[in-house]
């Protein structure tokens, strides 16, 4: 039976596709059952990964409803489990994180897109990828360790005495470096990397057209860029600004060392937090073998997923799903 | 063609592999520069090949390390590994499997007893907990008393008497529970409520890791006030020591020998103890699911036995004998 | 008018390039102060020596060195195989409609997977419920745990490459009379092979610098992965089979151990196994740079 080949798919042009066209046999031979099994059990493993997690978590959900989200008080004792003040910790590190770290990203991509010679491209652009490289852990003492005594003495003051003024900058934690700013400074060096370089490839997609056909009204390069390059490359600089996002919510290791630990809603910039991440590690040694405990840290992980889930499909509306990388 | 230039890198990364297992395979022991044991241990070497995992209180971990160092130049057959986590991790660590020995700075707490009732507990030390300030500030000749740092810890805030001695921040134990932190919330407040001591949402308390990082912490912050394990504070340069009050104001310096006459008390099953304020000290313990294996009961024999007293000594802790004979 | 344009346009090439040079140069500065730090203690004896042979704690590194490498080419066995055929499934022989494409969707969920919510999965089931199987915290399940993290970086590396591959090879093979399989085998593999190295590359890069989970999993030890058999009553045949069923020292842990133990680990000790992990996976990654950098010029 000759099976009708399909129309080509239009959205995503993943290279050569011959065999819907040409094949007439719709069940694959036996290398090809061998993949599909692989297929299968990938998506089982996060299939199962995902519904072990909510599963586990379920009970915390069903006996605390709303108040696991919105509560404040996290108290084993007491039997209650609210989320708030880590939830907080994390956007509030995630939304300065990338407050940090898109403007110094992007502009870097445009350099590198734009403005300069190639062959100093060549050379910065490893140079920005290997940032990659090193491990959330070393990031995490080397800000601990190197900016932290910095931070606590110099920097905190220092911002603060000028800026104190504003509730954002006052300096609620004179004794330590550790906190919100330290957190998400390191925090957006780690992300860097991602960023731009998925930046500059959103800007070396733009079509040549669009930059010659500006350039040929008189326009400078810079308003080029402005008017002409960005607004197309927006959407993929997008995608990779919420990519930076999910990386920045998911960290861990770099977390727990720089963001202080203490259960409060970071107050100012200087203030430390408690992020959903820390508060899995540092607790899960000793109550994943407690039911209730365990149940209370795995709907954190849980609430964890819906955020990166919801991000990632930000993500694709946003780019598509080739953007990746 | 780039078929090359993978067959290099698939071979570097082969080679490195093999490298790897045939290392670990054959890797020698040489002799370390700097010895711990201070007398050859006298116990019979157990010929079994076993690998054991110890975990949990960070307060026993420093005298795991040493102990498992000296027991297993003698016993080449026996790999034993040494990790933290607090004596909460240790608990149930060894309840659910993951560790084989779990230490514990406290007695198995009933919770955990009616979730594991086949754990065993083997004392084999003891040692007290004090309290700590950075060298910012000024200690009062008696110390402070229980209720000003109790309010302290409630709050979050330092009270009066400690503000005005120069104290601003105070630190908890992050990881929890553990067994340093217990005791020195069933100190403060009653042992029903010693979960008081640690980080919530009303007291906004700082934290920090381990004893060790309880340590760190003060000498880190000139005017904070922590709780750490008298074993931690020898050779701990940046720390200070304040004197220890017992309910009726009764004023107890901080010292071995009152550490060691209180935990003798303590272990007769005294309620109090003239010595230092009795529920600052506490037992070391190794726990063990059911019967440990032969493997398992011989290394804790050996953390019991007279050969292994220098450790306890190095840690600034009590072993049982010692206390026995105090 | 024209000033201000031209003051604007090189006002603008000021601020990139003064980011630009930021973020390259940070790359310098963190290295160089950590290897700075490190200096002390980079000698032969902690870099050779396995920790169990030295006093103490975070001595020397070398039974980290080979557990990191041992646990990531373990865990790259353990994803290569079921990345590579769901790669190939979905380019090859998968119709383009909605199951696909969901099927992508959650992969694409599995790559963006914060590793905590990875390392408390693996925890709880590999470790804990596995244990007659993994023998609890070891590399088994260290290695097993992992492989969920790197699998979908090997996948979409390797959908990526096979894409590339020219229709008009395969479609040649096709008309010489070649079925479907030999012409996977002996046409697409072979030409995306670089791409395909380039991904597990990065996964075994990957593998070397994750933390979380091996915090969780992989527990930690002093000793190098051996090959041996050991007694334990609690295992199932009374058994454990090291190396796997050990748990196993990684650098990570040791960069861990000096955050919690600051006064019993050396300083320079910590930054010593972090420059060594940084150099490490560096090495991984520019290998995996250098062979896509090759591909797409040949």
């Amino acid at each position: 039976m000759i099976h009708e080949s399909q129309t080509e798919s239009s959205k995503e042009v993943h290279g050569s596709k011959p065999f819907s066209k040409l094949t007439s046999i719709e069940i694959p031979d036996l290398p090809g059952l061998i993949f599909l099994l692989c297929g299968i059990i990938t998506i089982l493993i996060i299939v199962f990964l995902i519904g072990f997690i909510f599963y586990t978590a379920f009970p915390t959900f069903q006996s605390q409803g709303l108040y696991s989200i919105f509560g404040t008080n996290w108290d084993y004792t007491q039997h209650q489990y609210g989320m708030l003040v880590f939830i907080c910790g994390t956007i509030a590190l995630t939304v300065v994180t990338i407050a940090i770290a898109c403007p110094l990203s992007i502009l870097t991509a445009i350099f590198l897109a734009e403005y300069s010679p190639p062959r100093l491209t060549k050379v910065m652009r490893p140079m920005i990828e290997l940032l990659v490289g090193i491990p959330s852990v070393v990031y995490g003492i080397f800000g601990l360790f190197v900016l932290g005594n910095m931070f606590k003495y110099n920097i905190n003051p220092g911002i603060s005495s000028v800026l104190g003024f504003i509730p954002i900058f006052r300096n609620l934690q004179p004794s330590t470096g550790e906190g919100l700013l330290l957190a998400s400074i390191v925090l957006s060096i780690m992300i860097l990397p991602t960023i731009t370089s998925l930046s500059v490839e959103a800007i070396n997609s733009v079509p040549r057209e669009y930059k010659e056909a500006s350039i040929s009204l008189g326009a400078t390069k810079w308003e080029t860029i402005k008017k002409a390059i960005m607004p197309v490359a927006s959407s993929g600089i997008l995608t990779a600004v919420v990519l930076g996002v999910m990386r920045a919510m998911g960290e861990t290791m770099a977390v727990v060392m720089l963001f202080g630990g203490q259960m409060h809603i970071p107050g100012s910039l200087f203030d430390t937090g408690y992020a959903m991440t820390s508060k899995i590690l540092n607790d899960i040694g000793y109550w994943v073998a407690v039911p209730e405990g365990r149940s209370a840290l795995f709907a954190i992980a849980a609430v964890l997923i819906v955020f990166e889930v919801i991000t990632v499909a930000a993500a694709r509306a946003i780019g598509g799903r080739k953007k990746w990388s | 063609m780039y078929s090359k230039k993978l067959v290099v890198v698939l071979l570097t990364i082969a080679i490195i592999g093999v490298c790897a297992l045939v290392l670990g395979c054959t890797s020698s022991s040489p002799s370390p520069t700097a010895t711990t044991t201070a007398t050859t241990p006298t116990s019979t070497p157990v010929q079994t090949t076993a690998s054991i995992t110890i975990g949990g209180s960070t307060t026993v971990q420093p005298l795991s390390t040493i102990l498992v160092d000296a027991y297993m130049k003698n016993n080449s057959g026996v790999k034993i590994t040494v990790t933290g986590g607090g004596s909460g991790a240790g608990e149930t660590g060894v309840g659910s499997g993951t560790l084989d020995i779990g230490s514990a700075s406290e007695i198995v707490p009933a919770s955990v007893m009616t979730q594991y009732p086949n754990i065993i507990t083997y004392t084999i030390g003891g040692s007290g907990v004090c309290v700590i300030v950075g060298t910012s500030v000024q200690v009062p000749a008696n110390g402070f008393s229980i209720k000003d740092l109790a309010a302290s810890y409630v709050t979050g805030q330092p009270v009066a008497n400690l503000s005005s001695a120069g104290v601003k921040d105070i630190y908890t134990r992050a990881d929890n529970p553990s067994g340093t932190a217990d005791a020195m919330g069933s100190y403060l407040f009653t042992s029903a409520n010693k979960s008081w001591i640690y980080a919530n949402a009303t007291n906004n308390l700082k934290t920090a890791q381990g004893n060790d990082g309880m340590v760190a912490a003060i000498q880190s912050d000139p005017n904070g006030l922590a709780f750490v394990d008298f074993g931690f504070t020898q050779n701990a340069n940046g720390i200070q020591i304040p004197a220890v009050q017992d309910l009726n104001g009764t004023v107890y310096t901080v010292n071995a020998a009152n550490i060691k006459g209180a935990l003798k008390d303590f272990f007769a099953k005294q309620t109090s103890s003239t010595h230092y304020p009795i529920k600052l000290v506490r037992p070391l313990n190794y726990l063990t699911n059911g019967q440990p294996s032969p493997a398992v009961l011989a290394y804790i024999n050996y953390a019991n036995s007279s050969s292994a007293e220098f450790a306890y000594q190095q840690c600034g802790y009590f072993s049982m004998s010692d206390i026995n004979n105090a | 008018m024209e000033l201000r344009r031209s003051v604007e346009e090189k006002t603008f090439i000021i601020i990139t390039a003064a980011a630009a040079a930021i973020t390259s140069l940070l790359l310098i500065l963190i290295i160089g102060k950590i290897a700075l730090e490190a200096l002390p203690a980079l000698n032969l004896y902690f870099l050779t020596t396995a920790e169990v042979d030295t006093p103490g704690y975070g001595q020397a590194i070398a039974n980290a060195v080979v557990g990191t490498i041992c646990l990531s080419l373990l865990s790259v066995a353990f994803a290569v195989p079921l990345s590579l055929g769901t790669a190939i499934y979905l380019k090859k022989y998968a119709k383009d409609n909605v199951l696909t494409r969901s099927v992508r969707f959650m992969i694409d969920i599995l790559s963006g997977m914060p590793s905590i919510v990875l390392g408390v999965f693996g925890m709880l089931f590999i470790v804990i419920y596995l244990k007659p199987i993994t023998g609890g915290l070891s590399l088994l399940s260290g290695a097993l745990a992992m492989a969920i993290l790197i699998l979908p970086v090997i996948e979409r590396s390797a959908e990526e490459a096979i894409g590339t591959v020219p229709r008009e090879l395969e479609e040649g093979s096709i008309a010489l009379g070649g079925k479907k399989w030999t012409t996977i085998r002996r046409i697409t593999i072979p030409y995306a092979l670089s791409g395909i190295m380039t991904g597990i590359i990065l996964g075994l890069g990957r593998s070397a610098e994750e933390s979380a989970i091996v915090v969780l999993t992989a527990g930690y030890s002093q000793f190098y992965p051996a090959v041996e058999v050991l007694q334990n009553s609690k295992m199932p045949f009374g058994a454990q089979l090291g190396p796997f069923q050990e748990p196993v020292g990684t650098l990570a842990i040791s960069v861990y151990h000096m955050f919690q133990f600051p006064n019993i680990v050396p300083r320079a000790n910590g930054f010593a196994a972090a420059l060594v992990l940084i150099l490490l996976v560096m090495v991984i990654n520019l290998s995996a740079r250098v062979i896509l950098w090759r591909w797409k010029i040949g």
